[in-house]
């Protein structure tokens, strides 16, 4: 039984003062009350120091809501009625699927919202159908014309990923507030086409600071209402990000030339022509569905960290947590779905990416999120530029 | 006529801040009210100002107010109800209906699955055999000359066939092709070294039949070559490399709208079945191109036999999978065994 006046509150921490405060027999243990009040009270005096020093910061989470088997009807459903209607729903579909998406983002118990309309979206896919078929039977007649289109299409990407961005932001909002990205034009070619022909020239030794600029373009020229965000990555763990990723393809590659040694060595040199087949269908297999995840969530994870980890509102601050292997997990578990489903399961990989990426990022917030403040309307322009960049894969998005 | 209130949250579209209350509907028809109670906002406005944003699965509806404020409804079926009992109807209720039930889902599956492997097999092929009509012969002669030069850049080398052996295999050639039903093309046989393609025969689009050193090294009779020549021919009087050209480029763009936007992680699930497609239509063109051949040397009296047996020795030197002349081409077996009845 313990004895009155022994136990030493100096080393207990303030939960477990305030617990022992709860507990304590005060006519048993007189010497000892008095000690936890005392300590209790020089605890409380100093964590309000530190209190008034350091603003208190809230942690928000994004959250998903959004489910696999009632997007896969809502999928399935939208893409009937796109190919019976010979894809003129396609952009009643597209905006049906991108509200069921944003609709299911929460921050704080407000949901995004999208706000795009069918009509100015199915305009815009069909001038970018147009300019894409175009394109495309240009690469296949001939050489020169590829390379031409080719040209064209580097000369206008900055432009078009301008014009894209544009319209995403303006028909996305949360409480009611629209988001905005600023037409920076003279901005995107310097970044999105400057510093790329810089990284080609040097062969890639500026590559990973172009995807530090890139990223940093497309954060600061985005506002939510009129508050802009700022973003201020280290250049240096882009480069480390990448070296890494350099590795990771020397060891995956000298891991399969290993293994296709030793089955050399166990079997024989590939004598048939089934042999010859498997062969290459296994390092198609290696190349789409084992290393192209790996170098891509290992690199989408790193980047994204440090991005969103120095990503600023106002005085509000992003924090990631991408784990490389969850993506990566994430992306080769999609790719083996996907296909082995023949197409089927592909709302469920959506669904998965999208509840991953969204509950890894988090805001802390120093003051209310209550005060942002609506910038005046601006207008949402024509849709082709958003169509072409998706349909160009020019999208750099997350 | 008054309903009861549903949860919402209330946005004055000029700050980010929500004020949490209810709206209601009140009245019906066109003199539908939406009353709302927020904070310290008491207002009620007609329902024929506001934009009823659409509702997708459970997520909740934004409703735009004139004034630029808006509501974010927190009770979906509640707000629904109300609607319903005003004697409102929403456009999306229709696609709700389809999207709420798995009959549906499973229906739109198998209409999916139907119309899309209906239309890439049937319809796009009878489509483009159409549209190349329209593509103009100029059109065809760019594509072979820029082909054969990029070829000529690449893999080809020069012939080091002897100039009588050249001429003797281009009368050969002109025997096959001079009869064949076609105004637009000009038939031309250039010789070249194959290189990586090894012993092949090619037909460009506007008449001109590539015809490798190796093949001819192979080949053991004249009228083994006049049934490359045949099958060859009957690729350019059908027009494939034209129609292939438009079929693949179709197909990829549907299955790139159809499966594209996943993720870039997944481009094997966008590049695997333009492949496979693109495969099976040159399967196709292989066959209609060996009919053609097998057509002209019934009523020339050469035996198909003769072409099975150049098959046959292609194979045994290289392999089925050297690609080249069998690449993309339908089961060996299945081409010697049509080749010998």
């Amino acid at each position: 039984m313990a004895q009155d006046g022994e136990t030493d509150y100096s080393s207990f921490s303030r939960a477990q003062l305030e617990e022992a405060f709860e507990r304590i027999d005060r006519r048993r243990f007189p010497v000892n009350y008095r000690r936890l009040v005392a300590e209790l009270e020089r605890r409380r005096a100093a964590d309000d120091v530190a209190q008034a020093e350091e603003p208190e910061v809230t942690r928000y989470r994004f959250e998903f809501k959004g489910n696999a088997s009632e997007y896969f009807r809502i999928w399935i459903v939208n893409l009937g009625l796109t190919i019976v209607t010979l894809g003129i729903y396609s952009a009643w579909a597209k905006v049906r699927k991108q509200r069921y998406f944003y609709g299911n983002t929460y921050l704080v118990g407000s949901a995004f919202g999208y706000h795009a309309e069918p009509l100015r979206i199915l305009k815009g896919r069909l001038i970018a159908g147009a300019l894409v078929a175009i394109y495309f039977l240009s690469t296949r007649v001939s050489l020169k014309a590829t390379l031409a289109v080719i040209c064209l299409i580097g000369v206008a990407m900055p432009w078009l990923v301008v014009k894209s961005r544009v319209f995403s932001s303006r028909v996305t909002s949360w409480r009611g507030l629209r988001f905005n990205f600023k037409a920076d034009y003279r901005g995107a070619y310097t970044v999105l086409l400057g510093w790329l022909v810089l990284g080609i020239l040097t062969f890639g030794i500026l590559m990973p600071r172009a995807t530090r600029e890139r990223y940093r373009f497309l954060v600061t020229r985005t506002c939510y209402g009129s508050a802009a965000f700022e973003c201020n990555p280290g250049v240096g763990r882009f480069y480390k990000t990448a070296f890494a990723a350099i590795g990771l393809v020397i060891l995956v590659g000298m891991g399969v030339g290993f293994l296709v040694l030793a089955l050399r060595a166990g079997i024989g040199a590939p004598s048939s022509a089934g042999m010859t087949k498997a062969v290459s269908y296994a390092s198609l297999f290696i190349n789409y569905a084992i290393l192209g995840p790996m170098l891509l969530g290992y690199t989408r994870a790193r980047n994204l960290n440090e991005v969103f980890n120095h990503t600023t509102l106002g005085t509000n601050a992003f924090k990631a947590n991408f784990s490389a292997t969850k993506l990566t997990g994430i992306y080769m578990g999609n790719v083996f779905a996907i296909v082995a489903s023949l197409g089927m399961l592909t709302p469920w990989a959506e669904i998965r990416l999208a509840r991953y990426r969204l509950e890894s990022i988090e805001l802390h917030a120093v003051q209310s999120l209550d005060n942002f403040v609506a910038n005046p309307s601006a207008e949402v322009p024509s849709a082709t530029g958003e169509e072409l960049t998706s349909f160009l894969d020019l999208d750099f998005g997350f | 006529m008054s309903a009861s209130p549903v949860n919402a949250l209330h946005y004055d579209g000029r700050t980010s801040r929500p004020e949490r209350g209810t709206v209601a509907v009140e009245s019906a028809g066109r003199d539908a009210r939406l009353h709302i109670r927020a904070g310290t906002v008491d207002r009620s406005i007609a329902l024929v100002e506001i934009d009823i944003g659409e509702r997708v699965g459970e997520t909740g509806r934004l409703l735009r107010l004139p004034d630029g404020g808006s509501i974010e409804i927190l009770d979906n079926s509640a707000f629904d109800g109300s609607l319903r009992a005003a004697g409102w109807h929403t456009p999306e209720e229709p696609i709700r209906f389809l999207e709420g039930r798995w009959r549906y889902a499973v229906l739109a599956g198998v209409i999916t699955v139907l119309l899309s492997v209906g239309f890439l097999r049937y319809g796009l092929p009878a489509l483009a055999e159409r549209a190349v009509r329209f593509i103009p012969a100029s059109a065809d002669a760019l594509i072979a000359r820029d082909t054969l030069r990029a070829l000529d850049a690449t893999v080809l080398a020069p012939s080091a066939l002897s100039a009588e052996r050249r001429a003797q295999l281009t009368r050969v050639f002109s025997e096959v092709s001079h009869d064949a039903p076609t105004r637009a093309a000009h038939f031309e046989l250039v010789f070249r070294k194959g290189g990586s393609l090894r012993a092949n025969a090619l037909a460009l689009p506007s008449g001109v039949v590539i015809l490798t050193d190796e093949l001819v090294g192979l080949s053991e009779s004249d009228d083994e070559l006049r049934g490359v020549f045949a099958h060859e021919v009957g690729h350019i009087v059908h027009r494939h490399a034209t129609r292939m050209l438009v079929q693949s480029s179709a197909s990829t763009l549907l299955l790139a709208g159809l499966f594209g936007d996943v993720s870039a992680a997944s481009t094997l699930t966008a590049v695997a079945p333009t492949v496979l497609v693109s495969s099976a239509y040159s399967r196709d063109f292989e066959r209609q191109a060996d009919a053609h051949a097998f057509q002209w040397m019934s009523t020339h009296h050469v035996s198909a036999r003769h072409f099975g047996d150049l098959l046959e020795r292609v194979v045994a030197k290289y392999g089925t999978d050297s690609g080249g002349y069998l690449a993309s081409h339908p089961d060996l077996e299945e081409r010697v065994r049509a080749a010998s009845k």
